[in-house]
């Protein structure tokens, strides 16, 4: 019998070899199993006592192989008990061959949702089988591959009839695997009050996938802002999509009957994280928030608070877009390549540069509340922008409405597009992954912008590591503005004016 | 502390023998100031030490007395005294002397030629000068430029500059080598050729606050580092305002730039004032918490100063201006946005919305004014105008 297991993002084809022998009746499962798949033989066995057949007593023995691959979760009850009734004669062996099976099994027969069945459902493609029987509920999910016969089931029964040719499956119609823009749940950037400089840095930030730190006072709306970004990024194209909606389906967060994810997600853990649930971990690895918020955002509120062994674990996956987790069972791979965006107070008390309040820290402990991020880490925020807390007028009077999120993601996906044309189909894709060389050949100042470039870094005093950055940002403020391949002045000031934390404490 | 090397006492009885030891160059310090240096070594060292200044006692003289003598100069404890006859046995002056020339430091006392002499005329003079780099300079007119920890970007600003002029026209500029107003003072000073003075709170050899290492570096190499703590003392709070008094002690005159109402620069200030020095006040905007201390100083009668110019009239000194003006022409958008920038600190957005120009507009316009010296940026993202 034919079933199909996940190490990571990819689908592995799996064999379950069934064999009944004469003797005491027992049942015995081998091939490197975890316990939710010894834990299946009660399940398949009450399953197929309720669906009006009768369960062999004799010596069974199955098989997983390869069997030394090793593989968990509840995934293999389906294709246990197709095949023991293949063994008995319940249902035809040969039919019983033509199909992948996928599914968890409840007492009464049920055929209940399981986890990675789209990776798997691309991994059955190229098998040459007929079809994938998967739970009902995992049918739109499945039947996103094209090319696939996908059936659903919602009961042990239905795929008994199914291959005893009594009553066929319904095929499920391939869903027209297109991304639709689930937008606008209410927010959008014209509900946020003031902040235009944060506003423009975050639009140059989606523009060049930059990295974003926002240091404010609490309360001054910098998780209302980091949540309104995924709105003014370009939509997900459908390979990004599908690579999305695989990691939801291995880690089992997609809502039951989901199809295609087509928002870009937004993920905000919790400072308390753990270093696995940051990058992902576990004994059969899983995918953690940085790869659930790949093609999306990772949002770190009050991120000198993390772990910093969870913080540095980042590195990685900023680095090179993936995550890689090494168990002792399985080396895995999650891709993990998303736009970080972290909070932060700008010093223990909060009010650091505030404008009507005056800040009680000293500026050796300002340094020291500062230097819990790393900087390596703080190399790899592109942009630092000073959200100010807003004063009462701001707040309570009635603002004009600013510009909505659609008119900027226009001029975002406008300047992602310059940037694919310039950066050619493979590699990196925006202005922030540029590799240094690319930075030398794709980022060249007028000479008056790199007079300013040297003024800058004189008077200024703006380190080597922000000198790379400065270019790098005012290349995507240059693809904002449409302008030439050249970037002038204005583009670099504005770029240097995103560097607020490089400049020293007290200025 | 007490130290092992055998060493004949007595070597160093003969009053005025020229120290063994003193082989690094320059002078050698007095037979006092190694009984000094010997008596500190001791436990309890540094209390005798004071109390015997403080009574106008030689140090040779404790040195020399016997338990009932120095039980009852000194107003010791009977077992006090017996216990400092018993272990000044095991200490030697041209060892401890020796061991301050290892570390690349030198010593004087006010029985040493070097000594400043700025410093003699004040209350409770430091017994012992530890320092690094040349006294010789300190004799030269010198003028504290101190001011408080945190600081705002203006601060920062008349504290380079001032300490500069200064520095240029040949005035030496003491400061406390601590953080903010401190460091831009020292920093300003060393772009000059009149030198600087640090006076530290902790031992030479302890780097405190740690970011100011290369700091320590520099003023040594162009003027002289100077504590009157012994090396391996801590920065404990109690130290710096008895600092204070070394820095406004060696100043014809002290300028504070800026200060909160509970900065330590009020503090030197004060001893400024008992010490006979004039004290100097940089006025700044009557909004910023960091100028009340300042603005109280200026109302309780010190005299408002506004360059290092007005500074050397004062003192009756002459000043060698730099030529400096780079502001070069603003283009039109850049004039637009400069008249939106208030003189005290206005936040981007609300200059971009007097100027009716975008955020952005206003970011890369700000930061060419700031290239130019027009404007100033501080903390939060705020800008104010100046010059």
């Amino acid at each position: 019998m034919w079933t199909l297991t996940t190490v990571g993002m990819e689908g592995y084809p799996i064999v379950v070899e069934v064999d009944l022998n004469p003797g005491l009746p027992c049942f015995n499962i081998v091939g490197l199993a975890d316990t939710a798949i010894q834990e299946a033989r009660e399940r398949v066995r009450s399953a197929i006592a309720n669906s009006e057949c009768e369960f062999p007593l004799r010596r069974i023995t199955v098989n997983l192989a390869p069997a030394d691959l090793k593989k968990g979760g509840p995934a293999f009850d389906l294709p246990l008990a197709v095949g023991i009734l293949a063994a008995c004669n319940v249902v035809s062996p040969s039919r019983a061959q033509e199909y992948f099976y996928v599914g968890e099994l409840a007492l009464d027969g049920g055929v209940r949702r399981t986890n990675g069945v789209l990776s798997m459902a691309l991994a059955a493609r190229g098998e040459g089988k007929k079809g994938i029987i998967v739970p009902a509920d995992n049918g739109r999910e499945a039947s996103l591959i094209e090319g696939l016969n996908v059936l659903p089931a919602a009961h042990l029964t239905e795929v008994i009839n199914h291959l005893r040719g009594d009553d066929d499956l319904e095929p499920l119609v391939p869903a027209s695997a297109s991304v639709e823009p689930e937008r606008g749940r209410g927010e959008d950037f014209a509900d946020i009050k003031g902040q235009e400089h944060v506003k423009r840095a975050l639009e140059v930030a989606a523009a060049g996938g930059h990295n974003i730190l926002l240091a404010g006072p609490p309360g001054s709306g910098k998780t209302m802002l980091a949540r309104r970004m995924t709105g003014i990024l370009p939509s997900l194209s459908l390979t990004e999509a599908i690579e999305v909606t695989k990691l939801y389906s291995v880690a089992g967060l997609l809502a039951p009957g989901q199809g295609l994810i087509g928002e870009r997600p937004f993920r905000c853990p919790h400072h308390t994280i753990t270093y696995a649930g940051l990058v992902g971990g576990g004994s059969l690895p899983r995918p953690g928030e940085a790869s659930l918020a790949h093609h999306g955002i990772l949002f770190l509120d009050e991120m000198l608070e993390f772990n910093r062994s969870a913080l540095e674990a980042l590195r990685q996956p900023l680095e090179d877009g993936v995550a890689v987790i090494s168990r002792s069972v399985a080396t895995v791979a999650y891709p993990a390549r998303f736009t970080l965006v972290g909070a932060m107070n700008p010093c223990p008390c909060g009010y650091w540069g505030d404008r009507h309040r005056d800040c009680r820290c000293s500026s050796g402990a300002v340094m020291r509340y500062r230097s819990r991020l790393s900087g390596p880490l703080l190399d790899r925020m592109d942009i630092q922008v000073e959200v100010p807390r807003l004063t009462r007028q701001e707040l309570m009077g009635e603002p004009p409405r600013g510009e909505g999120s659609k008119e900027v993601r226009k001029r975002v996906e406008a300047a992602r597009a310059r940037q694919r044309a310039r950066l050619g189909g493979s590699g990196p894709y925006c202005n922030a992954q540029m590799a240094l060389q690319q930075v030398k050949e794709v980022c060249r100042p007028g000479s008056e912008a790199r007079r300013l470039l040297a003024a800058a870094v004189d008077r200024l005093q703006l380190s080597a590591r922000a000198y790379d950055k400065v270019l790098r940002v005012a290349r995507s403020i240059a693809d904002l503005d449409g302008g030439g391949e050249e970037i002038d002045v204005a583009h670099i000031a504005e770029a240097i004016q995103y560097r607020g934390l490089d400049r020293g404490v007290t200025s | 502390m007490s130290v092992e090397t055998s060493c004949k006492s007595g070597a160093a009885e003969k009053d005025g023998a020229e120290p063994v030891c003193g082989e690094i160059g320059g002078p050698a310090p007095s037979g006092e100031t190694l009984y000094l240096l010997a008596l500190r070594a001791l436990p309890s060292g540094d209390k005798i030490m004071y109390r015997a200044n403080r009574l106008g006692i030689a140090g040779s003289v404790v040195w020399r007395a016997g338990p009932k003598e120095v039980e009852k100069t000194l107003g010791l404890k009977p077992e006090a005294a017996s216990d400092l006859c018993r272990l000044r046995e095991g200490v030697c002056p041209e060892a401890e002397l020796e061991r301050i020339y290892q570390a690349g430091m030198r010593v004087c006392s006010p029985w040493d030629a070097e000594y400043p002499g700025a410093l003699r005329t004040i209350s409770h003079p430091p017994p012992l000068l530890y320092y690094r780099g040349h006294l010789g300079r300190g004799l030269s007119p010198g003028v504290a430029v101190i001011g408080s920890r945190s600081c705002t970007a203006y601060g920062k600003r008349v504290a380079v500059e001032m300490a500069r002029s200064l520095s240029l026209a040949g005035v030496s500029v003491i400061s406390g080598v601590a953080r903010g107003i401190d460091a831009y003072a020292h920093a300003g000073a060393l772009e000059g050729q009149g030198g600087t003075i640090g006076v530290l709170g902790c031992g030479l050899d302890v780097v405190y606050p740690p970011e100011n290492a290369r700091l320590y570096k520099e003023i040594a190499e162009n003027g002289a580092l100077i504590s009157e703590y012994a090396p391996g003392s801590s920065p404990l709070a109690g130290r710096f305002p008895a600092r204070n008094r070394i820095i406004s002690g060696l100043s014809r005159a002290v300028v504070v730039v800026e200060a909160g109402e509970r900065s330590g620069a009020l503090i030197t200030a004060g001893h400024a004032l008992d010490q006979g020095r004039e004290v100097f006040v940089v006025p700044g905007s009557v909004y910023s918490p960091l100028s009340r201390g300042t603005h109280r100083l200026l109302r309780d009668g010190a005299a408002p100063v506004c360059s290092a110019e007005e500074l050397l009239e004062e003192l009756g000194l002459e000043s060698r201006t730099e030529a400096t003006s780079e502001a070069g022409k603003l283009s039109p958008g850049e004039q637009s946005v400069l008249a939106a920038v208030p003189w005290i600190p206005a936040h981007v957005d609300e200059i971009a919305a007097a100027a009716r120009v975008s955020a952005a507009e206003a970011l890369v316009s700000l930061l060419l004014l700031e290239v130019k010296g027009l404007v100033l940026a501080e903390k939060g993202k705020r800008y104010l105008r100046v010059s």
